[in-house]
């Protein structure tokens, strides 16, 4: 999968994902694999089917621009 | 090293390219250690700041650890102070930690702990925006 490929597949995931909630992607970052609104809600749910790979995220309460 | 800016959604459709990293924590003397999330690298922050999830993911009682303030556009906030390891790639290092109760993100890598153990070249411009990343040992 070319770069822009993978970024636009991430961008589609994050924009399915809850807000203000901790997601999972697959490593390759173009899927969306858990969501919860805990980190361990989220490490659960990997666990469960076994998946070691994937990278967890905090989705923040809105897709602005960040300033932290 | 060089890692491409990761990609973020702009409610007004754009997409943000920023400068995140794959890291993990871990517990200092113990086996417990986090799932790899992803940190965002900011060289304005004074130190490494995670959500207080974080340590509790790795059994340390947040409030347990020295309380200080850290303040930022959102204002002023409690964090508490703990002595972890940051996992960052092949990479381990010892450092002192800030947990924060609220953080739009999963953590913040700042200049304590991160800057002064990683050289960072952001580069944003080009086709392939992203970041050098090279480990620093003092002696």
């Amino acid at each position: 999968m070319k770069r822009n490929e993978q970024i636009d597949a991430r961008i589609a995931a994050l924009l399915t994902a809850p807000l203000n909630a901790w997601v999972a992607l697959s490593d390759d970052e173009t899927r969306l694999v858990a969501h919860g609104a805990t980190y361990q809600d989220v490490v659960e749910k990997l666990e469960k089917i076994g998946d070691d790979t994937s990278i967890i995220l905090k989705t923040p309460p809105s897709w602005i621009p960040l300033a932290v | 090293m060089r890692i491409p800016y990761r990609a973020y959604p702009d409610t007004d459709g754009t997409v943000h390219l920023l400068p995140f990293l794959r890291v993990s924590v871990g517990k200092k003397r113990t086996p417990l250690v986090t799932r790899v999330f992803e940190a965002m690298v900011d060289s304005g922050a004074s130190d490494c700041i995670f959500q207080v999830a974080v340590a509790e993911a790795i059994g340390i009682k947040v409030e347990s650890g020295t309380k200080k303030q850290r303040a930022g556009i959102g204002g002023v906030q409690d964090v508490w102070i703990h002595p972890v390891q940051l996992h960052v790639g092949a990479e381990l290092i010892d450092i002192n930690a800030a947990f924060a109760k609220t953080l739009p993100v999963a953590g913040i890598l700042g200049r304590i702990g991160f800057f002064e153990h990683f050289k960072i070249t952001f580069d944003p411009t080009g086709n392939s925006p992203g970041m050098e990343i090279e480990r620093v040992y003092k002696v």
